[in-house]
C-alpha cells in the first residue's frame, strides 16, 4: 500500500463573507493548496460540505471546482456526514491513493452559514439529526442534546458549569493567536458564564458559531513531510433515547481505537491534537473517549490545565470551533490544516517539537466519527 | 396518563420507542407493536431558549430524556421545570410528540 502525504493546504479567513460567494470562497481555498503544492496534476476532487444546498442553493460543487480550476474532466464528489464531512472527505481521498487508484487528490471543504436567520441555520443543521422521530417532534434542538448531556455530566461527576466555560477560554486563548480565527477578543470566566443562554446549561460561549469559511488540502502519494498514519472512521448513535451511555460517543472511541491500532501508537504517543469542540461539553466527552483521561475525569483535566501547553496533550491549539469558527463542511479540514502546521512547525501556539499529531472530528449527535493520525517526517 | 408506543422484536424482545428494520441485537427483522407504561424518571433536561421557526410560539420550552420504569428511554417535552430523578408520567401524544408532567 501507498504511503501518502500532505503536499498543500490552503484556508480562508473564518467568520463572516458578506459579499463572497460560497464558490469564490472554496476556489480561493483550493488555489492557495494547489499553488504550495506547486500544481501537481490532480486525479480526484472531493468536496465536503452539508448545507450548500439549503442555505445557498448550490449543489455540484465538485463539478464547479473541476471546471473553474481547469482540472480537466477528473472525477469528482461532494461528501455529507454532518459535520464530519470534511474528515470523511479526508478519508475517501486518503484511501484512493492509499490503494494506489489516484496519486494526487485535492480535498476542499466549505459553508457559507452567515446570511441566514438564527431559525434558518438552526434547522438546516437540525437536518444533522434524524427528523422522523418523536425526538425531533418534541422539539430537541441540535443544541440541546448536548445540553441534556451537561445536565448529566454534572449529576455524574463533580463538574459545573465553571468547567465548561474553562474550555471556552482556553480555546478563545488559543484562538486569539489564529490569524484566520473568527474570535479573536479577550474575554474572561465570568464573561463566559454570564452570557446568555442558548440551552441550559450551555451559554453562548459554549456553543460553536456559525461561520463562513473554506479549507483546502491536496494530498499524494509521498514519504516525505507530513504523512498520514492512519485514517479511520466510525458509526454511532442517531438518536439520544436510543444511546445505552448517554455520557459516551461509542463512534469517537471505536474510530479513536481503529486509529491507533492501524498506527500502532496509543494516546500517549501523541503531541497535539484537534478535536470536535461543537460544544464546550463535547471537548471534555471527546477527551475521555479518545483516551488521554479516563471516563468521567475530563473535566479535572481541564481544571488542572492538561489540555492546555504545558499538560499531557494541547488541544485545539487553533481554537477549536467555539472560537476559530465552524464552518461545517470544512471544518475536518481545518483541523487537519492545523495538526500538520503543527508538525511543521509553522503554527499559531506551536507546540514545541510536535512530531505525532490527531484530528478528530465528530458529525451529528454521534452518528459519524473520524481520526486521522499525521507524522512529520524529514 | 397516556401509553408510549413501542416496537418490540418478535424473536428477543428488545424495545425500541422508533421502528426499527432489522433489529440491532439479533438481526430478526420482525417487530410487534405494544403499549408501555408511560410513568417514569427525568434521566436529563435542558430547556431549549433558541429554536427553529416551528417551535417559536413554545420557546423557551423544555426537553427531558425520561427513563421509564420498564428501562426504556425516550425524549419528550415537559410542562414543568424539572430536574434529575423528578418521577413524571405521560400525559398527551399527540403529532408524534410526547409530553410529560411531574407526578
Amino acid at each position: 500500500m501507498n504511503k501518502v502525504a500532505v503536499s498543500g493546504l490552503g484556508i480562508t479567513p473564518f467568520g463572516k463573507h458578506e459579499n463572497t460567494s460560497i464558490k469564490t470562497l472554496l476556489m480561493d481555498a483550493c488555489l492557495d493548496a494547489l499553488r504550495e503544492a506547486n500544481f501537481p496534476k490532480i486525479d480526484a476532487v472531493y468536496i465536503g460540505n452539508i448545507m450548500s444546498g439549503s442555505l445557498c442553493n448550490q449543489e455540484i460543487l465538485g463539478a464547479i471546482t473541476v471546471n473553474d480550476l481547469g482540472l480537466g474532466s477528473i472525477p469528482a464528489v461532494k461528501v455529507e456526514g454532518a459535520c464530519a464531512s470534511g474528515g470523511i472527505a479526508f478519508r475517501q481521498a486518503f484511501l484512493m491513493i492509499q490503494n494506489g487508484e489516484y496519486e494526487n487528490v485535492l480535498i476542499a471543504g466549505v459553508e457559507k452559514m452567515k446570511h441566514a436567520t438564527t431559525e434558518e441555520s438552526t434547522r438546516a443543521i437540525n437536518a444533522a439529526m434524524d427528523n422522523d422521530s418523536n425526538e425531533k417532534h418534541a422539539g430537541l434542538t441540535f443544541p440541546g442534546f448536548f445540553g441534556m448531556l451537561a445536565n448529566r455530566y454534572f449529576y455524574e461527576t463533580g463538574a459545573s458549569k465553571k468547567h465548561l466555560a474553562m474550555v471556552a477560554l482556553k480555546n478563545r486563548e488559543y484562538a486569539m493567536n489564529n490569524p484566520i480565527a473568527q474570535f479573536k477578543k479577550p474575554t474572561s470566566l465570568e464573561e463566559i458564564m454570564n452570557a446568555r443562554i442558548i440551552t441550559d446549561p450551555l451559554g453562548l460561549f459554549d456553543c460553536s458559531p456559525t461561520t463562513d469559511g473554506a479549507v483546502a488540502i491536496v494530498l499524494s502519494k509521498g514519504e516525505k513531510g507530513v504523512i498520514v498514519r492512519a485514517s479511520a472512521q466510525a458509526s454511532g448513535r442517531t438518536q439520544l433515547q436510543e444511546a445505552e451511555d448517554i455520557l459516551s460517543f461509542p463512534a469517537i472511541k471505536e474510530s479513536a481505537n481503529r486509529a491507533y491500532h492501524i498506527a500502532g501508537l496509543g494516546p500517549e504517543d501523541i503531541d497535539v491534537v484537534e478535536l470536535h469542540d461543537c460544544f464546550s461539553m463535547t471537548e471534555i466527552i471527546a477527551i475521555e473517549e479518545l483516551g488521554f483521561f479516563k471516563k468521567g475525569s475530563g473535566w479535572e483535566a481541564v481544571e488542572l490545565g492538561l489540555t492546555k501547553h504545558g499538560g499531557k496533550a494541547p488541544v485545539n491549539t487553533s481554537g477549536g470551533l467555539l472560537s476559530k469558527g465552524h464552518p461545517i463542511g470544512a471544518t475536518g479540514l481545518a483541523q487537519i490544516y492545523q495538526i500538520v502546521s503543527q508538525l511543521r512547525g509553522t503554527s499559531c501556539n506551536q507546540v514545541e517539537g510536535a512530531n505525532i499529531g490527531l484530528a478528530q472530528n465528530l458529525g451529528g449527535t454521534g452518528a459519524y466519527s473520524t481520526v486521522h493520525i499525521f507524522e512529520g517526517v524529514n | 396518563m397516556e401509553l408510549i408506543q413501542v416496537y418490540e422484536c418478535a424473536r428477543c424482545e428488545k424495545q425500541f420507542v422508533q421502528r426499527k428494520w432489522i433489529c440491532p441485537n439479533c438481526k430478526n427483522n420482525e417487530f410487534l407493536k405494544k403499549n408501555i407504561s408511560g410513568e417514569g424518571r427525568v434521566f436529563s433536561h435542558t430547556t431549549i431558549h433558541v429554536s427553529t421557526k416551528e417551535f417559536s410560539h413554545l420557546t423557551p420550552y423544555s426537553v427531558a430524556l425520561i427513563e421509564l420504569s420498564e428501562g426504556l428511554r425516550v425524549t419528550g417535552r415537559v410542562t414543568d421545570q424539572v430536574a434529575i430523578d423528578d418521577k413524571v408520567k405521560c400525559i398527551s401524544y399527540f403529532d408524534n410528540t410526547y409530553v410529560f408532567a411531574k407526578c
